[in-house]
């Protein structure tokens, strides 16, 4: 098999190209598509960062491995059960989905991952539902709102804790 | 054939199943993932069961990617902790600005308390008067 040299702005270039398998991996570990998403960011960061550790053979079984080891930190942090939110925000909908509806939320179909994005309050719910339902970018968002890009990444930021943590919750249920 | 790794056994396609079904229990799970991080040959195996698979992604992942690989993230703190410093350094300028002289022949005078005192004297000679008046109080119930 011959050997793959890639540099650091190519590897960039092909994230798209494997975004789905590291996302798919990290979500088969996680069960929760938010912890997924920002796991997936974690591994493509480390893989560019590490760039210099590939040997060249197979990208795919790199970055999976990677994957891995993102998601086994994952699995045994016991930091990811305490992250704080604000108790408003989750007695919004903690009260209103339990029983069978919790297997459903944590499908990684888009009408289940809608669903959860449309119970936050504004103005978490437009950059989430922008986001992850109809796939508008940060950068397209500030662009027609007039918001700053900033704004939104820290709007985004604060309503992945919010599912995230309302996500576990309903599977430890 | 791969040779057996350190953590065990290699995984077997019905291994991947029960991980894509989401069989695996959290101390399987951590075990499997500690052996596709060292088995090259299972990984690729994993890589190619899993890329069979649908979900979305969001549109704004890879640019997401890109701008924290490109360090902007780390940037953005950094200016933002300027700002806030400068904020900080400012504010007590502002506060303290009245009180540093750069006439170093004037000397820091000594700060005047006779108010306080006054003030100290008046609450001493009060809480006198309320004693005294409770001792005759007292004396007259007796």
């Amino acid at each position: 098999m011959g050997v793959i040299v890639i540099c650091r702005t190519e590897f960039l270039e092909c994230i798209k190209e494997y975004e789905k398998l590291v996302f798919h991996i990290c979500f088969s570990f996680t069960k929760n598509y938010f912890d997924a998403e920002d796991l997936a960011q974690e591994t493509f960061i480390a893989a560019y960062n590490k760039l210099d550790l590939f040997d060249g053979k197979n990208l795919k079984a790199w970055l999976s491995a990677i994957a891995a080891n993102k998601c086994k930190d994952y699995l045994k942090s016991a930091a990811r059960r305490s992250i704080p939110t604000e108790e408003s925000d989750l007695d919004l909908y903690a009260s209103e989905h339990t029983g069978p509806e919790e297997a459903a939320l944590r499908a990684v179909g888009e009408e289940e991952v809608r669903a959860i994005c449309e119970q936050l309050d504004e103005p978490y719910r437009t950059v989430a539902v922008k986001y992850f339902c109809e796939d508008v970018t940060l950068s397209e968002l500030s662009r027609s709102t007039g918001q700053k890009l900033k704004t939104l990444q820290t709007r985004l930021y604060r309503a992945k804790k919010m599912m995230k943590e309302y996500v576990r919750r309903t599977a430890d249920v | 054939m791969c040779e057996k790794t350190k953590t065990g056994q290699h995984l077997t396609q019905k291994d991947i199943a029960k991980f894509q079904a989401m069989e695996l229990s959290p101390d399987a799970l951590i075990a499997f993932a500690e052996h596709i991080e060292t088995c090259p040959a299972c990984a690729e195996m994993l890589a190619q069961a899993e890329e069979q698979m649908d979900i979305h992604v969001p549109k704004g992942f890879a640019p997401e990617v890109r701008r924290r690989a490109a360090g902007e993230g780390k940037r953005d703190f950094y200016r933002y902790s300027i700002r806030v410093g400068a904020a900080v350094c400012a504010s007590l300028a502002l506060l303290f600005g009245g009180s540093f002289s750069f006439d170093t022949a004037k000397e820091i005078s000594a700060p005047k308390f006779e108010l306080l005192d006054k003030m100290t004297q008046s609450i001493s000679d009060f809480s006198n008067s309320i004693i005294k008046w409770e001792g005759l109080f007292d004396g007259q119930k007796k």
